[in-house]
């Protein structure tokens, strides 16, 4: 390794590996100028240690501890209102809360849709491609009736065979 | 030795519920740190004092974002480099660095002032202003690692860098700081490099 590459190791001794350091040592057993920097390092690292011994001291610590407590802003107390001051923590419980209700809500509309029938209509077999003339008009007459029948039940008590008078 | 300070669990707990008593206390036991950190970095008493009061306001609106992983110490020291690093790309540091020397916070504990501790003083001057040519990275890694004797894997997480930065840093500090010293004890003497 040449003196240039190995100045930079000596720079760095404190911070190499036990197999870095002990390619320090055996160069500098050969090489003058290398030991010389190598002492030199060392002498330097002592002194800056010793000086940072030095306290520093602050002019007037009470005083400063006022500064800062003055500039502080007392936090409010934790209250549910709170919730949505926190930002970090309310926006994405937020999201989260409104995405799994909808959830809900869809999958309950789609329940009921399925599985309530509102009218005859819904007896139809969907899956049949071949349409049962005799079924679907029957169908369709009886959605007349319960549709006419719910616009005006006055209409239908006047009939006979309403369903309203069988009740 | 420098201290660093120790925060109990229940003061930090209590500071973190928003209770300003538990938090003054916690800036009693860290200012002297802080400050010390601060005056490090940017060399005025006035100007350490300011990004003191700014870091400890900003550890009030932030402590309840605390991660317990991370020393508090930790956090500190990279929330002062962040701040002090700041400072020094800013034309107030460049117009101090053209109005007066370093300022003098140094001081001696005790009544008692030997000629060692008043040459150390010395020293922690003279390496104050040469650290002051360095760039702000060097100067940041030259004080946490040297000055306040931080592990190598700490600064890294201080300052975001790699150990290789660090180190590569480290190297031109070191090497800035040993020519500009052995100038300075060549013209104003003491002790030789």
């Amino acid at each position: 390794m040449t003196c240039r590459k190995m100045e930079v190791l000596i720079y760095q001794y404190t911070e190499l590996s036990p197999s870095e350091r002990s390619l320090v040592e055996g160069h500098i057993q050969t090489c003058l100028s290398c030991k010389n920097l190598m002492e030199q390092v060392n002498q330097q690292q002592n002194l800056i240690r010793q000086a940072a011994t030095v306290p520093v001291e602050i002019r007037n610590a009470a005083q400063l501890t006022h500064k800062i407590m003055s500039a502080i802003q007392p936090k409010p107390k934790p209250s549910w209102w709170g919730l949505f001051e926190n930002h970090d923590i309310f926006v994405p419980r937020l999201a989260v809360s409104v995405a799994a209700s909808l959830l809900i809500i869809f999958f309950a509309v789609e329940f009921f849709q399925e599985n309530i029938p509102s009218t005859e209509y819904s007896k139809i077999d969907r899956g049949t491609s071949t349409l049962n003339t005799t079924q679907f008009l029957n169908t369709q007459w009886k959605r007349k009736e319960m549709t006419s029948m719910s616009v005006s039940i006055y209409n239908c008590l006047k009939r006979d065979d309403c369903a309203f008078k069988k009740i | 030795m420098n201290r660093v300070p120790r925060t109990t669990p229940e003061v930090l707990r209590e500071a973190m519920a928003g209770n300003s008593k538990a938090f003054q206390m916690l800036v009693e036991e860290h200012q002297a740190f802080a400050y010390r950190v601060a005056y490090r970095f940017v060399g005025h008493a006035n100007e350490a004092e300011d990004i003191v009061q700014e870091v400890f306001v900003k550890l009030w609106q932030h402590l309840n974002r605390y991660n317990h992983e991370v020393k508090l110490t930790t956090w500190l020291y990279r929330m002062l480099a962040n701040r002090c690093l700041d400072f020094l790309k800013s034309a107030r540091a460049r117009q101090l660095k053209n109005q007066e020397d370093i300022e003098d916070s140094y001081s001696v504990s005790g009544s008692i002032t030997t000629d060692e501790t008043l040459l150390n003083q010395e020293l922690m001057k003279a390496i104050q202003e040469t650290a002051a040519s360095l760039t702000p990275k060097q100067r940041a890694v030259f004080i946490l690692r040297d000055l306040e004797d931080l592990p190598v894997a700490e600064v890294c997480e201080v300052l975001s860098m790699t150990a290789g930065n660090v180190k590569s840093n480290l190297y031109y500090a070191r090497k800035e700081l040993s020519e500009k010293l052995k100038v300075y004890y060549q013209t104003n003497n003491p002790i030789s490099l």
